[in-house]
């Protein structure tokens, strides 16, 4: 079969040519030459993975990430699914305003907002303050340093980013939808329960997706949050690779990561869900 | 008492006059169909009656109850949207079950009832497809199913049939005809399309910039429009300016004066005479020389195969432009630029008081 490229095509094709160079040159190469890295060093094998394997510090550390990650989604996507709702529901000027202040977010450094939760969550800190002095506990709260304060850290970076994802999906659901079903005599919790939800399960999935591949390689906000008392992989490897210079083993656990996280997307986008949220028809 | 009684409804979007005093008797069991152009105020109206726009002022009575300010999900009224409307996720059977299930309705009732109405819309083969994996018609008629399961006393129905083609639209009007004659449903229907409402109503609500300007049954709009804007509106119509003489009580157009007939009102015409006729292009004939009526003599501008007729329209010596409807073998002989004499009965000719 031959397919005609119009000028058009071609030229715009052309434009894409030097982004590809860079993704590839700078992103691609790096990451093979890291896979590489972790059979070939210190000594050529797989001695990295098997010592990754029976290292329990390393099974201590997924399982933290995996804790972690798994509350931190939850929370985010409930939280999010709320906002998100909400803004859908808003007169658009209302909105416009609640919508800044997701977005507020955007433009603060993750790592000042670390360390502002810091400030508010530490033993002496605004919040233990307050709750001291009103007398609501005796002992200040441990409220950070542990996968608590992780956690809180974690929702709170994540959640714009799964309001935005979901927000356009509650969007994208005809109101007529709605109407109809208050005009059959549905009420607003049987509205939500039976229409609204199962309608937005595109945004679900792929938020959660979001949510969860993101938290398996969060670094800066556990790294703060958490002081060591928390460790996950990404922080793990950071100290692998910085300080104690075991370079095959950082390397053979990113590579396991990297192959977790891509089969754990393959699987996804086996459901339609995950599909007509990437934009592919739900046929 | 009407079962259904619109009164004084009014409702604005800021400076727009959506709804500028409406008043409308329904019967129980009467279909009446809202005509008018887009903008008109038709949807609002259905949505008042449906609940989802409310009125600033007026009131809408069902049965003797005042249901201005209840919530649509209490108002127990079937709706058909123009979009469909259905639930995606939900297979054919589920979103007929809806209603039943929001009204909790027994399980074997529920299957005994969806049973029933997917037979009255022809669908028993589809009950479990999803909604994406049907046609427009098909898709329309689940929504219409879906809106009936539940036995409501009144289905609104807004613009149903605007997205389907020609073909399926007539055959589902036969088909909501027959819905509306076998459930005994008071049916609302809005449209911007005579020929439908033609077809389906008992009677037709024109409506013009949020005001119902006419209310009859079908053929009484169509003979009898009251105002220059339905005769304009019901499509085709040939209307023109005209004189009318007291003195000598005539009336001059397309460059001849004629006695004014019988039927004139001569109340209609403004202070210096002037008047709008109008005439059926159907209604107009081509003589070849006999025949009594009204007779001018025209210019052919254009001949155009329609089916079953031919368009002719031609231009009166005043240079008004009129169209004809002629059977076939009426036209066989006329070429572009051809002089031909029309001739009218003067029972067709309709006159309207010009707009002021």
């Amino acid at each position: 079969m031959v397919i005609k490229v119009t000028n058009f095509e071609r030229w715009a094709f052309m434009l894409t040519v030097p982004a590809g160079v860079v993704a590839i040159g700078l992103y691609v190469f790096p990451i093979l030459q890291v896979l590489a890295l972790s059979v070939t060093e210190p000594s050529f094998g797989l001695g990295n993975y098997v010592s990754m394997v029976r290292n329990p510090a390393i099974g201590r550390v997924v399982r933290t990430t995996l804790i972690v990650s798994a509350v931190t989604t939850l929370f985010t996507i409930v939280f999010s699914y709320i906002v998100a709702f909400a803004l859908v529901q808003m007169r658009p000027k209302v909105r416009r305003f609640a919508m800044f202040l997701v977005m507020l977010p955007f433009w603060i450094s993750v790592l000042v907002r670390a360390f502002s939760w810091i400030t508010i969550l530490r033993r002496n800190g605004v919040l233990n303050s307050a709750l001291v002095e009103a007398g609501v506990v005796n002992e200040p709260l441990e409220l950070i340093y542990n996968q608590l304060g992780v956690i809180i850290g974690m929702v709170h970076y994540m959640m714009p980013f799964a309001i935005l994802l979901l927000y356009a999906n509650l969007t994208d659901i005809d109101q007529r939808i709605i109407q109809a079903a208050r005009s059959l005599g549905a009420r607003a919790p049987t509205i939500f329960w039976r229409v609204w939800l199962p309608l937005s399960t595109p945004g679900l999935a792929i938020a959660t997706l979001f949510v969860v591949i993101f938290s398996f390689g969060f670094l800066v906000t556990p790294a703060n949050l958490g002081a060591g008392r928390v460790l996950m992989i990404a922080e793990y490897i950071s100290v692998q690779i910085s300080s104690t210079l075991r370079w095959g083993v950082a390397t053979a656990l990113s590579t396991t990561m990297l192959i977790c996280v891509a089969a754990a997307i393959a699987l996804a986008m086996r459901h339609p869900a995950f599909r007509s949220a990437f934009g592919g028809s739900q046929k | 008492m009407a079962f259904l009684d619109i009164r004084k409804l009014r409702k604005t979007y800021g400076t727009a006059v959506a709804l500028d005093g409406i008043d409308l008797s329904v019967k129980e069991g009467e279909f009446v169909t809202l005509l008018g152009p887009s903008g008109s105020g038709k949807t609002t109206l259905l949505m008042s009656i449906a609940g989802f726009t409310r009125p600033e002022e007026g009131g809408i009575v069902v049965d003797g109850r005042d249901i201005t300010d209840m919530d649509p999900e209490d108002r127990d009224f079937g709706l058909v949207f123009q979009g469909y409307a259905l639930f995606p996720h939900l297979s054919v059977a589920d979103n007929i079950a809806f209603p039943l299930k929001v009204r909790k309705w027994e399980k074997a009732r529920i299957t005994a009832r969806v049973e029933e109405m997917l037979t009255l819309v022809g669908l028993e083969d589809y009950a479990s497809r999803k909604p994406r994996q049907l046609s427009g018609g098909q898709q329309q008629r689940v929504a219409i199913a879906r809106a009936l399961s539940y036995g409501p006393r009144i289905l609104l129905l807004d613009e149903p049939l605007s997205a389907l083609d020609r073909n399926l639209r007539e055959s589902m009007q036969r088909e909501l005809k027959r819905l509306h004659q076998e459930t005994g449903v008071t049916f609302i229907f809005v449209t911007h399309d005579q020929e439908e409402a033609y077809a389906m109503s008992d009677r037709i609500a024109v409506f013009q910039s949020g005001r119902i300007v006419q209310v009859g049954e079908p053929r009484e709009i169509y003979t009898h429009p009251k105002s220059l804007f339905v005769a304009g509106f019901l499509g085709g119509n040939n209307i023109f300016k005209a004189s009318y003489s007291l003195a000598d009580e005539t009336i001059s157009f397309f460059g001849s004066t004629y006695p004014a007939p019988p039927h004139f009102d001569a109340s209609l015409a403004g202070k210096d005479g002037e008047i709008i006729g109008w005439i059926r292009p159907e209604d107009i004939s081509i003589s070849d020389g006999d025949g009594d009526g009204i007779r001018f003599e025209a210019r052919v501008i254009d001949i155009s195969f329609a089916g079953a007729a031919e368009k002719l329209a031609v231009i009166a010596p005043d240079g008004q432009e009129v169209g004809l409807t002629l059977p076939m073998e009426a036209t066989r002989d006329l070429k572009r630029g051809a002089t031909v004499t029309c001739l009218v009965k003067p029972q067709n000719l309709g006159f309207l008081a010009p707009e002021t």
